[in-house]
Formats: C-alpha cells, structure tokens, sequence
C-alpha cells in the first residue's frame, strides 16, 4: 500500500485499465473481494511471524516494569525499524534483530538495572518485605521472580525457569552486592526470547489464543505496550477469550491514556502524516509554515481520531465532520476566528466552511503537495491509496512526463489543470489520470501547507470540480468526502489497515476476505470506527492462531 | 603504552598523518597470530552508495587509460587522482525490470527501478516482489567478504551506516529494499546504524585498562551466566515454533553470539586507544557524513573492523545544505531524478552529484591521512567503491533529457554503464589513476575487491557474475 517514493512521480499512468486499482498482484477487485472467490478460500486465520517488539513496544514494556521516568532508552539506542508497506512498524515479518540491536540492548537493560534496583518503589513492588540482609539472596531472589518473571515475560513461568533466575542471581551475589546481583538477573529475563519476542505456538490446526497471548495481542494492538494488571488477571483466570469481555476491555483500554499508541502508531502511519517531518515547504513561498504549525496540525489529526473513535462517530466522519481540533495558531493558518492560545481544543466548524474532515486537514494537504504547489495528482494518488486501497501502478518509463511550466514558451499562462489536461490527451495517462486527477482537483481550493486560496499559482480562479469519466462528479471538498464515504472501498480500506495493525503483520489476499466479513459485520451494526475495531479484535483472525502451512503457502 | 588522538585529529583529519603502530609491534596475541596467517593481507573493503546514480556528462572522462582530463564533476579530486580509477561500463542487470536469467528464462518485474537500484547494488541478485511477507533478495558482498574476514575482527565483522532513518517502497515492493544495501542473508537485511557515537562506542567503549586478569575472569563468569540464560530461553523456545519463527529466533542468537564473542575476546581493544568520542547530536549533514569517516578511518586504524557500507542518503532525501544560483535545493531529490523539468533539475542533481562526490575525496584524504606502522597509509590497504545502481538520469523520452549526450546518459532508469568510482589500492591490487572503459557485471568489481581481501573462495559474485574484472592492477 505504501508506495511514498511513487507518489512523486505519477504524472503518468498506465495499467489502469477497468475499473481503478486493480494490480495483478492483488486479489480480484481490491478491498472487495468477491463473495464467491472468498467462499472458496475459506480463509484461515493464520499466524504472525515471531514478533519482535518495536522500539517504542520495548519503552512502554519498561515504564509498565519500571517506572514512567524511564524515558525512550530503546527507541534511542536501538537501529530504527523497517516499515511494512502500509508504513508501520510494527510488521513481524520486517522486525529483524542482530547483533547491533542486542547489544545497544544489553547496554540499555544493564542501566536499567543499575538505576531501578536501589529504588525503593521499585523494591516495594517486586521484593514486598524481603530484604537480602536478613532473609537471604535466595529468598529475595525467589521473591523477585515470583513478581516480576510473569510480568516481563507476559506468562506463567515455569518453576524451572525461576529457578535458573534464582540461582543466577545467588551466583552473581557471590562477592557481590545483592543489588548489583538482582540488576544482572534483570538483564538476563529481559534479554531473553520471552521478553523481546511475543511468541505464539502454532502447529496443524487453527489453535485459540490462551488468555496470556489473547492478553499481549490486546495490550500491544491499543497500548502498543505489555498487559496491564488486570488483562494479567483476566487471563489468569481463563475469561478473557470472550466476546463481551474482550469488549469491555477494549473500552477500558480506549478510555486509558495508553491509548494514546494507537493514535501515534495506527492513525498517523496510515495517514502519513508522520511524514510531515519530512515535508519542506518552500519558506520562500509559505513563509507561515513552521514547526509550531506543523506541531499543531499533527495534533488536529490525533485528536481528531481521538474523538472519532471516543464518541463512537460515523465512520465517514473520517472525511466529512462539521468539528475540528484547533489552537490560536492553527485556526488563524485556517483563517478561523475566535479561537485563541495554544491549546488544541474542540472547535465547531461555522456553517459553509469547507473545512471538516481528514481531507481538509493541514497535515494531509501538506503531506501531498510539493514544495513549492499542490500536487492534484499527488493528493488523489493518496486518496486512493490511503482512503481506497486501490493505488494506480507506477507510470511506464516510455511516456512523456508531465510539463508543469505555469507558461508556454509563447508566453501564454496555463494552469496545472489544463497542464494535466494535456497530459491525460495521451490514452495510456489516461486511464489512470482520469481517476487520480478529479480526486485532487477537488481539494484545490488549499494551497500546499493547507491555507484557503481562492486563486491558483498562476492567478486563475480556483476551479475545485472534479469530474470521473463515468460522469459522477463533486465540487469541494465536502462533496468529495461524501463521495468517498459512500465508496465500499473506504469502510473495507480502513478495515484493511486496521488488521494489518493490529495483527503486526502483512495481510495476504486471503486476509483481505476476512477484512470483507468484519467490515459486513461493523456495517450491520452501526457501521463507526470504533466498531470496526472492535469487530477486528472480536474476528476470529484475532483470536486464534492458524497452522504454519496454510499461510506459508498463501505467500 | 596507549595513543590518543586529538579531537582535533579526531574531526579534522585534512593533513593530520595521525602514526599508530602497525598491527605487528603493539598487537595482542590474536592479532599476532593471525599475522602468521598467510592469508590476512590486512585490507579494508569500503562501499559507499548514493541513489539514483549520477548524472554523466560532467562526470565520465572522454578518454580512456592514464593522464585523462578530468571533467568538472571529478575536479575537486585532483590532488587524489593517483588514488582512484573511473571504471565505466559496469552493469547489474539483475536490478533491470525485465531480466534474462543464464539459464535464459525470463522475468518482468515491471516498475520499481528505485527499490532495485538500492536493493540489488550489493547483492547483484533478483529482488522478490512482495509486500513484505516473503522478502527474498540474496546475500551482499560485503556480508559475503566480512563472514569470511570474521577472524580478524571478530567483535565487529562489519559495519553498515546511513545517514537515514526509516523509507518507504516503491511499486510494489516492500520497503525494506530500498531502505538496505547491506544484506546479511536473502532474507534479512544487516542493521543500518545511524549515529557515528553509537558506533565510535560500539568499536571502543567497555575496555578498562586497569582491570586484573583474576577480575576480568570474575567479570566474565558473570556475564557468561547473564547470556545463558538468555540462550536457555532460546532453546526452550525453539521446539515450539514454526520455520519463519525460527529463522527470527536465529536472527537472535546470532546476536546473542555475537555478544558473546565480545566478550571472550575483548582482550583485544588494548591494541589502539581512539581518543576522543564524536559528539552525539548537534551536527549538520555534511558534518554527520565527516564524523562517519572518520569513525572508520579509526576502525580500520586499530583493526575493529574490515568491511564498511555506507549509504549516502536514500532515494528521496533533501539536500538542503546545497544550493543552485543562490537557490537552496528544497525539492527530495527522487522528486527531481526524473528531470521533469527539464534543466533546472538536471542542475540540481548534478550540484548534489558534485556534493557527493566530494565525499569520496573526503574519504580517500582521511584515509591517507592515517599512517600504518609499516609507513603505509589506510589509503594504500583499503578499496572504497564509490557509486550507485543507476546509471544517473532521468525518465522516459521527455523534453527534460534532450540536452545529455545520449552514449553517457540513458533516457531511463537502466541499471547499465553504472557510475562507479574505486578509490585505494587494496595493498597494490589495485593501481589507480586511470579511466577504465569495461563491459562486466558489477558484481566482477566486487569479486575482485574480495580477492583483494585475501577472500579467494569467491570465485564468481552476483546471478549474472563471471569473475575478477581484468585490468585492476
């Protein structure tokens, strides 16, 4: 899905032929497949590859362990991850780990020893009233694994392993303080598998989750963190693998600042808009634009989300809301008033504005323009790919690339629609263009950083018509926000990014069909956000693990 | 007895012949006898990328062999000019949409020219198209070259930089290729490490002069226990899970090893004191590229390592520290490869061209900067390739190539007469100073960069590769 490097250059397509998005690669018609064709594959649920835990998924394990003073020690020293196609990082399948890793980690768990072994909360939670000096390493040592082992390893631990701890930490006590002993045996249970890895047996046969596993899916897919407390318990007692609870846990854990993760690392990635620190404006021209904004505009798009899912919203609030998250300096970039300060708070949006919505949001429309203009292929090129899951193929290498010189050499003014006009002349742009083109003409009427304009680049009036070759057309943003939400693609679209998330793995053509039931499903309740999310927790693709060959075969 | 370096030495480097003993006079006992080995012929292997090529008409010389005028582009490396040859010609064909396997069947990837150039430059195989699931690319030379050299240096077989974070994909394939030359394996990329003081104290940190053997013993008892129990956890883990599992699993424990062999080995950091660390933040881009050179210039310098990649920036970043006509270069530079418009990019990337070639001198000047103990420089026992997987320019048959000379500038991404540079004399394997017209695989290059190495076994590098390129020495 994730095809950044392209978004530049599609100035000119071909191999769209049909209907949009339709790469053989794919399975039929994208995001919907047929019922037939899914009927036959019976998809199975499959299984994720042992997952690593992401930098940031190791930081929040070691505040949930140690403290919420303990910083981003991981996400510092760590390599940085490989992104999945769909631009997360949380893709089992391109977490690699090697030797740089696990050394910067072993230097980063060996501090986190040293500072939190001599603390007293620290002590008070995992030791209880054991102290060394009077009842032994041994003891404490038992003590400590019997509190902390289960926790860091996400399970139940066997009596083996805690005594393999136990004897570590007797043996390192010798010569040595207790404290200095504790704090290897710590590195030791955190550089183990259990720690780093989230792993799942699975054999022949579709296995359920025990409740440890069903646990850390929950925990890392909301918090992008370990279990809490309670999920601990819940899976202790054997009842967490349950519609209604699983329900009720999601609704704690959307409540809970936690939360936030999900925000960061679903809604933002699959919006892109984490590649807004990437964006360079040119100063020259948007002289306004600075990190201040920048700032604000990311925000606006998490709380958006935020609040989307919060107050159970339609899911075509997506591209169509008549609210908005703004500070003083935001609104007065949106040229709207009466807001003031820096905090980002809850606006309604005045009647006839044509703000509302991810598509109006300053951090999407900088995202897909250029530096220097908007990029009307760039935008609808996302749309499709972010808000359809269909992309256009690359443009063939053997067409002539588009000219986008606001003058002739004769000296006449020609615009950038007129310039894609010329450009979609040739059949081959065609086919593609004519899908791409309308899309992002409709949100013309904002400049590259997001700024209402009402006249373009070359002085011309801004024509925000988008028409596709079917004859179906929309003018302004929220017609075509109404347009998009009423695309079966859209709700399948933001389905698919949702498994893929909250799996940690890259979706097959076969996964595509168990998108289509959770989406039939969320859509015959009341079809919001959060329903489709919790329909995707609820699916049995969540909750189960499928045997090695189906899926290995399936790729 | 220990050297420091100045910090001075340390981030200058220009004119500063900074003298260490030569691996024979202060080495420890490993080190002398891999000296007796025949084999270490003691050079380094250096790659260093940049994407989407390089644009040509400044670039190759207009004529072949010794004593050619140097083109613009090349001109600020004229006082090293002894010290690198243009080699033209090269081709890696495997990273061509369409390709014709030697057993003549036949593939077509389509597009993604990009994801290839990257992906393939130091595999010279075939990228598997895929969304991520089931990667598949084939080992890179340098990984192939360090597995052998491991016993030299065993604590840090190779290095692999950039200058980068993250990446996208590109036409289908997962992003992973276009984020990584350096592949440990068909499947696993090698981990790219960013900041030049995470490296500088992953090469010099934890030694402690003043330690006794009796500590060091104890020190190690501890550490040992530590890893065990990591392992145990490994092998508990491993009957339980599927092959992919595994494969990460093993993954792992190849670090774990690795830690492993630090430890047992760390006798050997007493050879060379680095001096002063690099700083951990607070530079500019073209300070981070110096910081890295210099970095390994003090790995090779105290023999941490053997192999080093570099990827000088990816596909689409920003070179806003160059400017054109007064004008800083705002767009991402993949933005501009395609030239579609025309002369105005074409200048732009020949700026950044220039840039990077630049980069190249900066090295080879580091590198002779830093005497051996036998009176030989780095630059005299080291071969750095220098160049990328296209041949430079642009986009299909648009207006915007019409003004480059069509024998030196393809009107497409091709994968063919690539822009390769090597620098060094990998200890008189290699002579320098002349423009090398050739038709070979790039992978011939790299197979003659391993011979250099002393690493023999590679008879042949790449899908398409025939042997050593004739002609280097």
């Amino acid at each position: 899905m994730a095809r950044l490097l392209t978004v530049s250059l599609v100035v000119a397509l071909a191999g769209c032929q049909g209907s949009i998005g339709e790469p053989s690669d794919r399975p039929p018609s994208t995001g919907n497949p047929s019922a037939d064709y899914c009927a036959r594959l019976d998809p199975e649920p499959g299984y994720v590859t042992l997952h690593r835990l992401n930098r940031l998924e190791m930081d929040r394990s070691f505040a949930a362990l140690f403290g919420d003073d303990v910083g981003s020690p991981a996400y510092d020293a760590l390599p940085g991850e490989n992104e999945s196609r769909a631009g997360f990082v949380n893709d089992a399948d391109v977490l690699t780990i090697g030797p740089v890793a696990v050394e910067a980690l072993d230097g980063v768990l060996a501090t986190l020893g040293e500072t939190y072994v001599p603390r007293e909360d620290f002590r008070a939670r995992y030791l209880g009233d054991c102290d060394p000096a009077t009842d032994g390493v041994e003891a404490c040592a038992g003590a400590f694994a019997d509190s902390f082992l289960p926790r860091a390893w996400r399970r139940p631990v066997a009596t083996t392993e805690r005594d393999a701890f136990v004897a570590l930490v007797v043996a390192a006590a010798d010569g040595r303080s207790f404290d200095v002993a504790l704090a290897q045996g710590i590195r030791s249970a955190l550089l183990a598998p259990s720690f780093l890895f989230r792993p799942e047996t699975h054999g022949v046969g579709i296995r359920e989750l025990d409740g440890y596993e069903l646990a850390s899916r929950l925990s890392f897919a909301l918090w992008a963190s370990m279990p809490d407390d309670e999920l601990f318990e819940l899976a202790e007692a054997g009842t967490l693998n349950d519609d209604d609870v699983i329900r009720s846990q999601m609704d704690r854990m959307i409540a809970d600042p936690r939360f936030d993760a999900f925000l960061d690392e679903f809604a933002t990635r699959w919006l892109k808009v984490v590649k807004l620190a990437y964006a360079s404006p040119d100063p020259s021209l948007f002289s306004s634009y600075d990190s201040a904004l920048q700032s604000a505009m990311v925000d606006e798009t998490r709380l958006f989300i935020r609040h989307v899912i919060e107050e159970n919203l339609p899911l075509s609030t997506l591209v169509v809301a008549d609210f908005t998250f703004l500070n003083e300096r935001l609104a007065t970039h949106y040229g709207i008033e009466g807001v003031t300060g820096d905090e980002m708070r809850l606006v309604r949006l005045p009647d006839g504005t044509a703000r509302g919505g991810l598509l109006t949001q300053g951090s999407i429309l900088t995202v897909t323009s250029q530096p220097t203009r908007t990029s009307p292929v760039k935008r609808g090129e996302y749309l499709l790919e972010r808000f359809l899951c269909a992309p256009p193929p690359a443009p063939p290498d053997n067409v002539e690339a588009l000219n986008d010189d606001t003058m002739d050499p004769d000296g006449t003014v020609v615009t950038l629609r007129e310039r894609l006009a010329q450009h979609r002349e040739n059949p081959e742009c065609a086919t593609c263009h004519d899908v791409m083109d309308p899309l992002g003409f409709a949100l013309e009427a904002f400049d590259a950083v997001g700024a209402w304009r009402e006249v373009d680049e070359t002085g011309a009036p801004i024509d925000s018509l988008g028409e596709l070759p079917d004859g179906r057309s929309f003018e302004g943003p929220r017609e075509l926000g109404a347009f998009l939400a009423e695309d079966p693609r859209f709700s399948a679209c933001v389905g698919e990014h949702l498994l893929g998330y909250t799996l940690g793995r890259s979706l097959s053509g076969s996964d595509l069909c168990i998108v289509d039931r959770i989406v039939q499903r969320a859509n015959a309740r009341d079809g919001s956000l959060r329903t489709l999310l919790e329909e995707t927790l609820l699916d049995e693709v969540f909750r189960s693990v499928g045997t090695n060959d189906s899926t290995e075969v399936g790729r | 007895m220990s050297f420091r370096l100045s910090r001075r030495a340390f981030l200058g480097g220009a004119g500063a012949a900074i003298a260490l003993p030569y691996l024979e006079a202060m080495a420890p006992r490993t080190m002398r006898e891999r000296a007796r080995a025949a084999e270490d012929r003691g050079v380094r292997l250096v790659w260093m990328w940049v994407p989407h090529g390089i644009i040509r008409r400044h670039f190759t010389p207009s004529t072949e062999g010794t004593g050619y005028a140097l083109p613009s582009m090349l001109q600020p490396l004229e006082d090293v000019r002894d010290h690198f040859d243009v080699i033209s010609g090269l081709h890696n064909r495997p990273g061509q949409g369409r390709y014709t396997y030697p057993d003549g069947t036949v593939s077509d990837d389509g597009p993604g020219d990009h994801a290839r150039d990257t992906g393939t430059f130091l595999t010279c195989a075939r990228l598997r198209k895929t969304d991520g699931a089931d990667i598949r690319n084939g080992q890179s030379i340098d990984q192939l070259a360090a597995q052998h050299l491991r016993e030299f240096t065993p604590q840090i077989p190779n290095l692999s930089l950039s200058t980068f974070g993250g990446y996208g994909g590109d036409s289908g394939y997962a992003p992973i290729y276009q984020a990584n030359i350096s592949w440990v394996n068909a499947t696993t990329p090698a981990e790219r490490e960013r900041s030049p003081r995470a490296v500088f104290d992953r090469l010099f940190a934890g030694f402690d002069p003043g330690e006794s053997a009796l500590e060091r013993e104890r020190r190690l008892a501890l550490e040992r226990s530590v890893l065990d129990g990591a392992l145990d956890d490994i092998s508990r883990l491993r009957g339980r899970l599927g092959t992919r599992d595994n494969q990460k699993l093993d993954e792992y424990l190849e670090g774990i090893r690795a830690l492993e062999v630090r430890l047992e080995t760390s006798e050997g950091r007493a050879a060379c004191e680095p001096g002063t660390p690099p700083p951990d933040s607070g530079y500019d881009f073209p300070t981070h590229v110096q910081l890295f050179f210099d970095v390994m210039a003090l790995a090779f310098q105290c023999d941490r390592t053997r192999v080093v990649t570099l990827m000088l920036q990816k596909q689409g970043s920003v070179h806003d520290h160059l400017s054109v006509d007064g004008s800083t270069i705002t767009a991402n530079h993949h933005g501009m490869s395609h030239l579609e418009n025309g002369d105005s990019d074409i200048r732009r990337i020949e700026a950044i061209n220039h840039w990077q070639v630049r980069q190249f001198g900066n090295l080879l000047r580091r590198l002779q900067a830093s005497e051996e103990g036998d009176g030989s420089t780095l630059l005299d026992n080291t071969l750095v390739c220098f160049g990328g997987g296209l041949d430079g320019t642009g986009h299909s048959s648009g207006r915007a190539t019409g003004d480059l000379t069509p024998q030196r500038s393809g009107p497409v991404h091709r994968h063919t007469n690539l822009p390769i540079l090597l620098g060094g004399h990998g200890r008189g394997a290699v002579r320098g100073g002349r423009h090398l017209v050739v038709d070979a695989p790039l992978g011939d290059l790299y197979t003659s960069m391993a011979h250099a190495a002393g690493v023999t076994e590679v008879a042949r590098f790449g899908l398409d590769g025939t042997g050593p390129l004739s002609g280097l020495g």
